[in-house]
């Protein structure tokens, strides 16, 4: 069997080898000297890549750069502490917190890209902001950002962030209505969990559920300014007149959510065990198809949805919905990809070669070496469909879910953290991921999804939470303003954490009689944590945004 | 006189050369024991300065800042107490389960019968944390065994979720405890007891002793100093109540409970990068457990029990 696979792959590469020798032979090459260069990372997704890799062996054959790669395997932080304190770098450094720029590892980058990067210098300074962002409070840029950076259009189908999710077993039995409100978002999961007290193999079904172990219990505060038409600020809101920063804990919005849960809690709707549940344990009753409500981001719980389609169960599988108080809220769950600022490659001071490395990092960033190092070779991996689109026959595709193959072929390790497209290469043409170009996406789809997105005339799950996300206002988003480690601001954070995660429960679980009671020993709780040091810091980092970057919009 | 004087430190070093194997083989241990516990010793430094990690020990000193911190902080003295509560069930269960099931298993005539119960009793020990946490959390749910049990007797009519009782999380962890170390804690015991001279047992049965007067009379008296040897060690162990099964089993419900001062220090300390509020926590700790331990050995010793050291 295997000799059999063996031989039709390399029957296949033997046909498609004249194609792929021509594609290969058009890519773009250098004049410079050989060079090596060294790579730290912390990326531990993609083991160091074979000798024999393909995409490796291309970008030593035509850019004349090899890689040697450290890869920071068990503590990050230690192996980056030994390393500043032996100012000990290899060229090119992954950074994915302050700490190398704060200790000086890092060289200064935008003269660089001004003089000898054009590609990059379009690319980050497409967005003006963006540029401004990726400059360190000293003025200087030391970071490539490894992403959120789109360019002539963002794609997106698959949806990952927040929203309220449902089973799409509900809708379909609704016979699939356009809600927009909390109450309709309830009352059909009401109605269906009347129908239907278990699931098909006998276990109890569970009205909404909530994520509140450990980290994960971010997913217990965050509703409220969804619901009440508010960005993902996180902890916060930001008033869009007046720029006015308050921590949402305890505020009206959350008020009204949580007035809510305690009412549905008496129905029984609300899972009492999501306050003792571990990560486990609730991703266990999404993957057994119980629950039929949650408010989560869908990579949290995408392992869950997988274990589902595996057993063919569809329809159990959840669908994310931009649901909000009442129909006078625009609702604004889904934003604009962010700049992953202080994430990406840097230039270390030990590099003895600065200039060659940026010519390097700014030849590689090309819609053809991206496609190289992500897609695979053309005539071998994919091909052209006769509109110009990606194709893959079953067999391509398949060959996604094998490691091994992967690891010979594609050029992960270097491209998760480099710079790369995102969004389109040029403007209406190819998506830079492959499988967001329309064709190879839509093919992809299971027969339920697409009745479900026919239904609601979306495109993909993405399109069904906002066709069109608005532009992301400057100073947005607030969450990416954190208090420094072991300041009186971010202890009083913590503290606040653990006061939510501790009293809200109580809340919810409380006899409606004794919610009033209950949120107000809860909001004595949380000013008793000094939250308002925390509010005034998040403010002056607002107000620090704002001032640069414009006011609102 | 002279030579009695001159002979004195030639013994010593005659003893020493004689014994020079001894002398060898213990030396990795004896580099072990001051690698791993005495070196990092120097980092209780950090307790007393703002430490941080990218000035190391060039960081500024503050004095007792972060224990002012740690005593004037509400939540601190609420974990020392469930540190102080968890540790004492611990303590009390762990000596009495162990030694009743000990003397239990000494009284089983049929040798099979008693190992088989030894080897069940002890197999949880090799279980981790992490397992036991997880069986613990699925018995304890709402439509777990407990909650069935309780049930099905008509104790109760509703189930409860019992992890988020905050009063039950004590116990919880105490009987947890008990299953999970009782076989493995026996086994001491058991040791001490097979020492015990028969011809005792026979004596005393000519004389009419009963099982409980032998019991009482001759095994208890005979595992006297390993008992007693065992509280002062454990003594010296007060302020651990264990880190791996609260930081599985705790919740929000549970919070008030269930913190430890483990799990605060890696919270509050170590997440928050505040290396110096972790080594407070973490050296207030030792010298607590130090104190008693010697405290209890001085007692100990008065009483004219065995002594440690």
């Amino acid at each position: 069997m295997r000799r059999a696979i063996l031989a039709i792959a390399s029957l296949a590469a033997l046909i498609a080898s004249p194609l792929a020798a021509q594609t290969v032979d058009k890519l773009p090459t250098t004049t410079l000297p050989p060079i090596t260069i060294t790579v730290f990372t912390v990326n531990t997704n993609f083991p160091i890549p074979p000798e024999d890799n393909r995409a490796y062996k291309l970008i030593k054959e035509k850019l004349g750069v090899t890689f040697k790669w450290d890869i920071a395997v068990g503590e990050a932080d230690q192996k980056i502490g030994v390393m500043i304190a032996g100012q000990d770098y290899p060229d090119l450094l992954h950074i994915n917190s302050p700490k190398f720029i704060d200790a000086g590892a890092c060289i200064p980058l935008e003269d660089l890209i001004e003089k000898y990067a054009p590609n990059l210098k379009k690319h980050y300074q497409s967005n003006p902001v963006t540029w401004a962002k990726m400059h360190e409070k000293d003025g200087h840029v030391y970071c490539l950002l490894d992403y959120g950076i789109p360019e002539n259009g963002v794609v997106d189908t698959e949806y990952y962030g927040p929203a309220m999710f449902i089973q799409k077993a509900i809708m379909k039995e609704a016979g699939f209505p356009k809600i927009t409100t909390i109450d309709q978002y309830f009352d059909l999961i009401a109605k269906y969990k009347a129908k239907h007290p278990t699931t098909k193999d006998g276990k109890p079904t569970i009205g909404f559920s909530i994520l509140t172990y450990d980290w994960h219990k971010f997913d217990l505060c965050n509703p409220p300014p969804f619901l009440a038409g508010y960005p993902n600020d996180g902890d916060g809101i930001v008033d869009p007149k007046t720029g006015k920063y308050r921590i949402q804990y305890y505020g009206p919005e959350a008020k009204r959510w949580y007035k809510l849960l305690n009412g549905l809690n008496d129905k029984g709707l609300v899972d009492r065990e999501s306050f003792t549940d571990n990560y486990d344990q609730y991703m266990a009753k999404l993957a057994n198809g119980q629950i039929l409500g949650v408010h989560d981001q869908y990579w949290q719980f995408q392992d869950a949805s997988k274990a589902l389609i595996a057993q063919n169960r569809i329809w159990e599988t959840m669908m994310p919905l931009p649901i909000v108080f009442d129909k006078s809220i625009k609702p604004h769950w889904r934003d604009q990809p962010l700049p992953n600022l202080q994430r990406g490659y840097g230039i270390s001071i030990k590099a003895k070669d600065p200039v060659r490395i940026i010519k390097f990092l700014d030849a590689q960033f090309d819609p053809a070496w991206y496609k190289i190092m992500q897609w695979g070779v053309e005539g071998v991996d994919y091909t052209y469909d006769k509109s110009g689109q990606p194709f893959m026959t079953a067999e391509q595709s398949n060959r996604w879910d094998d490691v091994t193959w992967k690891l010979h072929n594609l050029a992960e390790l270097w491209w998760a953290e480099a710079p790369k497209y995102e969004g389109h290469f040029t403007k209406g043409g190819l998506a830079a991921a492959l499988r967001n170009n329309p064709n190879l996406y839509l093919s992809s789809l299971r027969p339920e999804d697409r009745e479900v997105l026919k239904a609601y005339g979306a495109y993909s799950y993405s399109d069904l939470m906002d066709h069109n996300p608005p532009v992301n206002p400057p100073w947005y988003p607030a969450w990416q303003i954190v208090p420094p480690d072991g300041s009186p601001e971010k202890l009083a954070f913590t503290k606040a954490q653990d006061t939510y995660a501790k009293d809200l429960p109580k809340v919810i679980l409380a006899k409606p009689a004794d919610f009033e009671k209950e949120w107000t020993a809860y909001a004595d709780d949380l000013k008793k944590t000094n939250i308002d040091v925390f509010e005034a810091y998040i403010q002056k980092g607002l107000d620090d945004r704002m001032a640069k970057y414009g006011k609102l919009k | 006189m002279s030579s009695i004087a001159m002979n004195k430190p030639a013994g010593f070093w005659k003893k020493l050369s004689t014994q020079r194997q001894l002398l060898w083989m213990s030396l990795p241990i004896v580099l072990y024991v001051i690698l791993f516990t005495y070196v990092p010793l120097a980092g209780w430094t950090m307790a007393f300065q703002d430490f941080k990690p990218a000035k190391g020990f060039a960081s500024p000193w503050v004095g007792l800042k972060w224990f002012v911190y740690l005593f004037s902080d509400d939540q601190f003295v609420m974990v020392m107490r469930n540190t102080l509560a968890m540790s004492l069930i611990n303590l009390v269960f762990g000596f009495t389960f162990a030694i009743g099931l000990a003397l239990t298993l000494n009284e089983v005539a049929a040798k099979r019968i008693k190992s088989l119960a030894q080897t069940i009793s002890y197999l949880p020990h090799f279980l981790s944390w992490v397992v036991v946490a997880g069986i613990v959390s699925t018995m304890l749910s709402s439509d777990g065994v407990f909650n069935i049990i309780l049930k099905a007797l008509g104790i109760i009519k509703d189930p409860i979720v019992w992890l988020g009782q905050p009063k039950a999380f004590w116990w919880i962890v105490g009987f947890t405890n008990v299953w999970k170390e009782v076989g493995w804690n026996t086994i001491i015991y058991l040791a001490a007891m097979s020492t015990i001279d028969p011809s005792l047992y026979e004596a005393a049965e000519i004389d009419g002793c009963g099982r409980l007067a032998r019991i009482r009379n001759i095994t208890l008296p005979g595992i006297k100093p390993t008992i007693v040897v065992l509280i002062i060690m454990n003594l010296g162990w007060i302020m651990e109540s264990g880190f791996e099964i609260q930081y599985l089993l705790r919740n929000g419900m549970n919070a008030d409970y269930s913190q430890s001062i483990d799990i605060y220090v890696v919270n509050y300390g170590m997440r928050q990068g505040n290396y110096s509020l972790a080594t407070a926590g973490g050296m207030f700790k030792s010298v607590v457990n130090i104190v008693l331990l010697l405290t209890a050995n001085w007692v100990s010793g008065k009483l004219g029990e065995e002594k440690l050291v």
